[in-house]
């Protein structure tokens, strides 16, 4: 919230706002606050930005999961702040968003309401514009899309409606930045001569009846008087129709749908790839650089596996994150995302889950994260919560190399079955969502969803810049909200993981020998190596990898040290726990590892088996059990896939599931709901496995 | 009569045909009656019928709405 508290807002008891600017709480040198407000669509974002730009910032309503965004702006000499109040169609609060605006303005915390009005739907936007005028704080109205309405042929008397409204109008494009030099001068104007509360216009207090018949008849006559529509020779309407008739068509609708949220996938997915790639190099490389710089011991692993290792595991989920919010908006604003509303509402109600859930749902198979976040989109708060909590049962990209890695194992040389095998993955994770949700419903959640309520915006070219600043603007939210919990976490495992050490003096007789035979063997091998070469001209390239691949001695002590660690201890003492569902305390050490990242579970493994993660495969296809039986079996195999279908192993994903939903509360009912069902699926299918 | 009250109160589902008409009453609860008010749809108010169907579509003051079956069956329409 801005500086001024609630105390400064005392003049809530009726009292006129002072002529001059207001002085602001106890900060006096405080810059006047501007609340930009106006319906959904009316492109209030496109103004925000366009005054703003870069330079705007995020925040939290507090008390609330409602973020505002807010950015300083210098008009001549003066500054102002300038907050982007949650898009509403009125000050009725129908969405946790709605009744922080109406809040918001209640309180009189700003000091001038910049009302955004789409030239094109002036009369909808004008019901706000009606409750607005009540209030005690000065208005400007920024006739936005002014471009649009002249292509359309509509002729709007800005004097005239400047008079009907009885405060300034400025008739302007957000998108090409027409007239905004002018919205400026009258904003400074408005302050420097003195705020007049516009003329209180008493739309509704002698109507009887519907308060909103009365509001919407005035906005009617309003409009009527201000705008000259016999310039209009086609009725824009007639396309938005005419694409409308197919993508929300109950079954050409759904086609279509099922093929934007597809190649929106792919996109995310492929796309991000890149960036992923180059993000684990640069870790990577950075762990390797700045260990070398430090002297050998803890405080080098600390830093480069807690420190970077944790940092560098939470911003490879960026490129997704942003890719995803930049697709988002353009689909937003294109206007086809409400329609994908509309046409998925009748499916998705039916397991309690609003239409408007589908686009998280959909990116969480990219990563539950972003997926988490977009949950924005749905209004009612009960019908939020459903979805952050079925979310994470989605397929994310960090399960792959997990299901990569059991389909190694069960079909080595079967591409057919493999592929077959991840269909049924994700398709597990789709269906068990649903289950679940349905679940939710009948139990904890109950109710039915909100019904659907949604305006079909006309059909826009997207802005690239809204789509660019909005996905900065999230990547900026995730790695400040989530960051600070995800790096104590990392470094919380890495202790784990590390301590107690284990001396070679520490080793038991039969560890010693083996690490001494192990020791020998590859002294006699790197002597042969040696003698070979010095016959032959050295090759740089194979000896330099030669030198970074671990030798066997190596990885056994490894295997041994983490064995002795805190978390192979813990592994070994809850072993009992997962044995119904085939674990060895290796694979128990696995599971505990990941707990704050799935894709951990390989590097785990390769380690407790004191081999490369490229011979890992293997490893695991002759490890045994103390009774020489194999410890990968099918059962085994398919309970490990099931646990990682619906395990919830992520912890970025439990951070920012306590930043939407305000708490810990949900965030650790859902660790806790969904590793029992993921320890419950999978021990049906261990006992599956077992009977072939 | 069950049935003369039945005609009386249309409701905006029941709708096969696009054409204009007026509200004359929402029976929904409070939260959900506002939030169709906020739109432009209430009583007294002239909407016309877009798409008919599940969800429906609607244009009210000049932009089109979508409105689920479990909506529009509570928007009653004045008889013709």
């Amino acid at each position: 919230m801005p500086d001024n508290n609630n105390d400064s807002a005392s003049d809530a008891d009726g009292g006129v706002k002072p002529a001059v600017l207001p002085v602001l709480g106890d900060k006096p040198e405080s810059p006047p606050i501007i609340a930009l407000l106006g319906n959904p669509n009316a492109g209030k974002t496109t103004l925000f930005n366009s005054l703003t730009g870069l330079r705007a910032k995020t925040a939290n309503f507090p008390g609330t999961t409602v973020d505002y965004r807010h950015g300083a702006i210098t008009i001549g000499e003066q500054k102002f702040s300038i907050i982007d109040l949650p898009g509403a169609y009125s000050l009725e609060a129908t969405s946790p968003e709605e009744e922080v605006t109406r809040d918001y303005l209640n309180n009189d915390d700003a000091d001038m309401v910049l009302v955004v009005v789409d030239a094109t739907h002036l009369q909808r936007n004008l019901f706000l514009v009606s409750q607005l005028l009540e209030l005690q704080t000065p208005i400007v109205v920024a006739l936005n899309m002014i471009d649009a309405a002249t292509s359309q042929g509509l002729k709007i008397n800005v004097q005239k409606l400047q008079k009907e409204l009885g405060c300034p109008v400025v008739a302007i494009s957000a998108k090409t930045g027409e007239n905004i030099p002018q919205l400026k001068t009258v904003i400074t104007n408005q302050f420097e001569h003195g705020c007049e509360t516009a003329v209180s216009k008493d739309v509704c207090g002698s109507c009887k009846g519907c308060q909103f018949a009365a509001r919407y008849d005035w906005a009617e006559s309003v409009s009527n008087s201000a705008v000259d529509r016999s310039g209009v020779t086609k009725d824009p309407s007639k396309a938005t129709l005419a694409i409308d008739k197919v993508v929300t068509h109950p079954v050409i609708g759904l086609a279509c749908f099922a093929a934007v949220g597809l190649l929106t996938f792919m996109f995310i997915f492929w796309f991000a790839s890149f960036p992923m790639e180059w993000m684990d190099w640069l870790f990577g490389t950075a762990g390797e650089v700045i260990g070398s710089w430090l002297p050998e011991g803890d405080f080098q692993g600390l830093v480069t596996e807690g420190i970077i290792g944790g940092v560098g595991g939470m911003l490879i989920f960026l490129p997704q994150i942003m890719i995803l919010f930049f697709m988002i908006s353009l689909l937003e604003d294109s206007g086809y995302l409400a329609r994908a509303a509309f046409v998925m509402d009748r499916l998705m109600y039916k397991v309690g889950l609003p239409g408007k859930a589908f686009v998280p749902m959909l990116s969480a198979h990219a990563c539950a994260i972003p997926a988490i976040m977009a949950t924005k989109v749905i209004d009612d708060k009960q019908d939020r919560l459903k979805t952050i909590l079925i979310l994470p049962l989605m397929t994310c990209s960090a399960r792959l190399p997990v299901y990569a890695m059991v389909v190694a194992i069960l079909f080595p040389s079967q591409p057919i079955f493999a592929a077959l095998t991840f269909a049924v993955a994700y398709s597990l994770g789709i269906i068990v969502a649903l289950i679940i949700a349905f679940i939710f419903k009948m139990t904890i959640l109950p109710g039915e969803t909100k019904p659907l309520v949604i305006e079909l915006p006309p059909y826009r070219f997207p802005s690239f810049r809204n789509a660019f600043l909005t996905s900065v603007d999230r990547a900026k939210m995730f790695i400040k909200k989530a960051g600070t919990v995800i790096l104590l976490f990392s470094i919380g495992l890495w202790f784990l993981a590390t301590y107690p050490k284990t001396n070679e003096a520490d080793l038991t007789a039969a560890q010693s020998q083996q690490l001494a035979e192990l020791r020998s063997q590859g002294e006699i091998a790197k002597n042969e190596a040696t003698s070979k070469q010095s016959g032959i001209e050295s090759d740089d390239a194979d000896q330099e990898s030669g030198e970074e691949e671990k030798t066997p001695s190596e990885l056994y002590l490894e295997s041994i040290e983490s064995e002795n660690s805190l978390a192979g201890q813990i592994g070994k003492t809850v072993q009992p726990v997962f044995a119904p569902l085939g674990y060895d305390w290796k694979l128990t050490v696995g599971i505990i590892n990941s707990f704050a990242a799935r894709e951990v579970v390989v590097s785990t493994l390769a380690i407790l088996y004191g081999t490369s993660e490229d011979g890992l495969t293997e490893s695991l296809k002759s490890a045994k059990n103390p009774d020489g039986s194999k410890v990968f079996t099918t059962a085994t195999c398919l309970s490990v896939l099931v646990f990682f279908i619906f395990a919830m192993q992520c912890l970025p994903t439990s951070a920012v599931v306590k930043r939407e939903t305000g708490g810990w509360y949900w965030a650790i009912f859902q660790i806790v709901y969904m590793t029992v069902l993921a320890y419950g699926l999978a021990f049906i299918a261990y006992r599956i496995g077992l009977m072939f | 009569m069950p049935m003369a009250i039945a005609i009386q109160r249309q409701a905006l589902s029941d709708l096969s045909v696009p054409q204009q008409i007026t509200i004359s009453e929402l029976d929904l609860p409070e939260e959900q009656a506002i939030r169709l008010k906020v739109m432009g749809i209430c009583e007294g108010r002239t909407i016309k019928l877009i798409q008919v169907g599940s969800p429906m579509v609607v244009e009210v003051c000049g932009s089109h709405v979508g409105l689920s079956r479990r909506v529009t069956d509570g928007v009653i329409v004045k008889p013709r």
